[in-house]
């Protein structure tokens, strides 16, 4: 058994793997149940609600990645989706960025509890997703020598 | 002819009054023509039936501001400063809907004529909730 599967099958590792999904699971389902609404009110472009899915998708998918096999691209891309999110949400509750492109315009500066769960879940999840990278990065450090 | 100095202090008198009175601009007594009660102030509907009060829900940052009470059968109209589209829909689907576009748009609604508390919400957007009272 190599050095870095010993590591994702720690307790501690198969628990930080969960939680992580877990994040992208609330981070996926927020952003499916709401994007109908938000598609009609926002269709220039691609439209909000196309984005909400996508973004519930991709969340989906990574977090079947880092389900299965919690190694270190997995994490990052659990980073990658959750912190681009994270400052998503952030951005367009505090800053007036009008449409760029297919992206329309998304101001939204108001914060409600399935908002601000999904922001919560994001921001740990990639939180999360950064120390899971990290250790998988040690343990690959250590294996090498 | 001969003409009464006193008399005619007292015509001269009374058309200056009627002058004076005159001057006042049209609406400036509560509910002229094309007077509008404030934003965000309880309404009502025209008074001796000559006036037309232009009753406003205004949505901007998601949120509503508008007339807590309306007269039965009041013409509401919607107005959105928000980007993104929006609706003034009662939560029991029936008594009114109507949907403003963003950037400015607006849609109008009859306010229903049974008395009652009317709530209502956004279509779009869940979050968003207001209270139309009607009596």
């Amino acid at each position: 058994m190599s050095a870095s599967l010993a590591t994702r099958r720690r307790p501690r590792d198969i628990v930080l793997r969960l939680l992580v999904v877990t994040a992208l699971v609330i981070d996926a389902v927020v952003h499916w149940q709401l994007a109908p609404g938000y598609q009609l009110a926002a269709p220039a472009g691609i439209g909000q609600g196309n984005l909400f899915r996508l973004e519930a998708v991709a969340a989906v998918l990574v977090g079947l990645y880092v389900l299965v096999r919690g190694s270190r691209p997995a994490y990052a891309a659990a980073l990658l989706v959750a912190g681009s999110a994270f400052i998503a949400v952030l951005l367009y509750r505090y800053v007036d960025i009008p449409a760029l492109g297919p992206i329309p315009s998304m101001y939204e500066p108001v914060w409600f509890f399935e908002k601000a769960l999904s922001a919560v879940a994001e921001g740990l999840g990639a939180a999360l997703a950064g120390v899971g990278f990290l250790r998988q990065r040690g343990s690959a450090r250590r294996r090498r020598r | 002819m001969r003409q009464n100095p006193k008399a005619m202090m007292v015509i001269v008198a009374a058309a200056a009054l009627i002058a004076v009175s005159g001057c006042g601009s049209p609406g400036t007594d509560g509910y002229g023509a094309s007077s509008s009660p404030p934003s965000g102030a309880s309404s009502s509907a025209p008074q001796s039936g000559t006036a037309t009060i232009t009753i406003t829900i205004t949505i901007k940052d998601f949120g509503y501001q508008g007339p807590v009470s309306v007269s039965p059968g009041a013409k509401i109209t919607v107005k959105n400063q928000d980007a993104q589209a929006h609706t003034v829909t009662s939560d029991d689907g029936k008594a009114f809907d109507a949907a403003a576009d963003g950037g400015g748009g607006t849609a109008t609604f009859t306010a229903p004529t049974t008395p009652g508390s009317y709530p209502y919400h956004c279509a779009y957007h869940s979050n968003m909730h207001g209270t139309l009272v009607v009596k």
